[in-house]
């Protein structure tokens, strides 16, 4: 079974490929606003993390199926911080 | 108006005549206000000590027409800032934010703020102090301080852990927190396989210079944000703050053995104990700021005696040590700090006035310097009239040992240079303290040739 941490780096590599990130070329221009596009790639990055967040519950479901139990979440993707925020 | 709060529509700080601290909230801000309120946030955020607690107050004291409330807050005894906090003080207060978040949300409101600077320690727990951060929540609506938030917390964080834990002076410089092109620039390759700092910093200084001048060519449907979405981006956050860590280095053990270290036997050092809480008690301050404080030993036995006592160090496992183990022990009159007093905070932001200086942010009754002097006299070259000069505008009381040049420490500061301090002598010391001061009480601390003063400012 594929642990959560090489899940965790495949993913990251994926994303890195998808989005053909790199530094070079994303200096800002002092003069330009950055706060507004900030809005819109927030949503992008909140729908990969929607992605992420499906994906993963999936995941669970197929080794949970094959291994017969559920695995682990990943701490570092998403939800369920361990502090309480109940209302 | 309060120099600080001069960017928000929604209301101000003032003082009245008799310097008590007021927020006026303005009528644009009516509907947002009353839902704060009426929903129930406000009492959940104060309860939950996350919030500061006010008082409403008479409106005869409004400033402009367009007032709606003017309300009082408690008062923070003292206001730091985030280039002052070590690592965990930092973190800590990226998780409150973002707890205030969550718990906004679920009342219909959401900030309109992340910024570290409306963060303050109280109570020894980081704590909102602008109680008109928030706005109602309409669905759809992205995070509008995510960029603010990353560039506050985030980014300083993710440097500090992954980097080098000094370049959280950047925020000195940059004043809306750490631009995210530089943070990208300055965090190592490891920062890629983080997926918080992937996203929310690599990917976000990216999709800055993409959509940069072209946020008006996008459709408003792309600029929308559904509740779960925001709730995932949140929780993201979360767990990427949880998830970056600073160890000072060499454990606790080096730096609760520092203090005694080669410098003083067991009866020197409880002497010197029972002496600062002798002289504390002739000086019955209420506020005091403890100089040099290392990890805060001489610094508790004036806040374990109710005294809130501001613990200032240079280094910054020694401020972290301090703040860990006031969260650990509950304490609430004491703040740890990251100074250096050889060139302390300065005043920034709109013509130098929306953060104090350190040493404009008020009067303490005590100043307590011990084993501090030799660092300024010998290693920064600061004459000892200068320092007593200004220790005397400081606070009314001092209580300051004098570490004398046959004290193996200043041997080792002396050791590779020349010796060009001719009055740093007992006479010297006491010479140029009593232009400011007079010396209440001269002690030798047992076991040692290190002698610790009272000293009280001359009236005039």
């Amino acid at each position: 079974m594929i642990n959560s941490f090489r899940f965790r780096i495949g993913w990251t590599i994926l994303v890195i490929m998808a989005l053909g990130l790199s530094i070079t070329g994303s200096t800002l221009a002092g003069y330009l606003d950055p706060g507004s596009s900030s809005i819109i790639i927030q949503v992008v990055i909140a729908a990969i993390l929607g992605l992420l967040v499906t994906i993963r519950v999936y995941w669970s479901r197929i080794t949970g199926f094959i291994g017969g139990h559920k695995a682990k979440p990943d701490d570092d993707a998403t939800a369920n911080p361990t502090h309480d925020d109940t209302v | 108006m309060i120099p600080s709060s001069f960017r928000d529509p929604s209301g101000f700080l003032f003082r009245d005549n008799a310097g008590k601290l007021y927020r006026q909230v303005n009528q644009q801000y009516k509907a947002h206000f009353d839902h704060l309120i009426q929903s129930g946030l406000y009492d959940k955020l104060t309860q939950a000590g996350l919030l500061i607690l006010h008082r409403e107050a008479e409106m005869s004291l409004s400033q402009t027409d367009t007032a709606y409330r003017i309300i009082q807050p408690d008062i923070v005894p003292f206001i730091s800032y985030p280039y002052e906090w070590s690592f965990g003080q930092l973190k800590d207060a990226a998780l409150a934010t973002l707890r205030i978040q969550k718990i906004a949300l679920r009342h219909g409101m959401t900030l309109k703020d992340a910024s570290a600077y409306n963060i303050q320690f109280y109570q020894g727990k980081p704590l909102l102090i602008d109680t008109l951060s928030f706005e109602q929540y309409q669905e759809g609506q992205a995070w509008i301080p995510y960029r603010q938030f990353c560039q506050h917390f985030l980014a300083p964080l993710a440097l500090m852990a992954l980097r080098d834990v000094r370049l959280n002076q950047l925020l000195r410089v940059h004043i809306d927190g750490i631009p995210l092109d530089l943070a990208a620039k300055l965090l190592p390759w490891r920062a890629y396989f983080k997926l918080s700092l992937l996203l929310h910093i690599f990917l976000h200084v990216r999709g800055q210079a993409q959509y940069t001048n072209r946020t008006t060519e996008q459709p408003q449907a792309q600029r929308q944000l559904s509740e779960q979405s925001l709730e995932n981006l949140i929780d993201n956050l979360i767990a990427g703050i949880q998830s970056l860590n600073w160890q000072p280095a060499g454990g606790d053990f080096t730096w609760t053995d520092y203090y005694q270290g080669d410098s003083y036997t067991q009866t020197g050092f409880d002497h010197k104990k029972q002496l600062v809480q002798q002289f504390a008690e002739q000086a019955a301050p209420h506020t005091a700021w403890d100089l040099g404080a290392n990890t805060g030993v001489f610094s508790r036995i004036l806040s374990d005696k109710g005294i809130f006592t501001v613990s200032c160090d240079i280094d910054p496992g020694a401020v972290e040590i301090n703040y860990r183990q006031m969260v650990k022990q509950q304490e609430q009159h004491l703040h740890p700090l990251l100074v250096d007093l050889t060139n302390p905070s300065p005043a920034i932001g709109w013509a130098n006035q929306e953060r104090d200086a350190f040493r404009d942010r008020g009067q303490p009754d005590l100043v307590m310097a011990l084993a501090l002097i030799h660092h300024l006299a010998i290693s920064n070259n600061v004459p000892l009239s200068r320092i007593a000069q200004e220790f005397a505008r400081l606070g009314r009381w001092l209580i300051v040992e004098f570490v004398p040049k046959q004290d193996k420490k200043v041997q080792q500061l002396l050791a590779t240079r020349e010796d060009i301090f001719t009055h740093y002598t007992p006479e010297g010391f006491e010479a140029a303290f009593e232009q400011y001061f007079e010396i209440v009480r001269a002690e030798a601390i047992h076991d040692s040739e290190r002698r610790l003063y009272l000293m009280r400012v001359r009236d005039n």
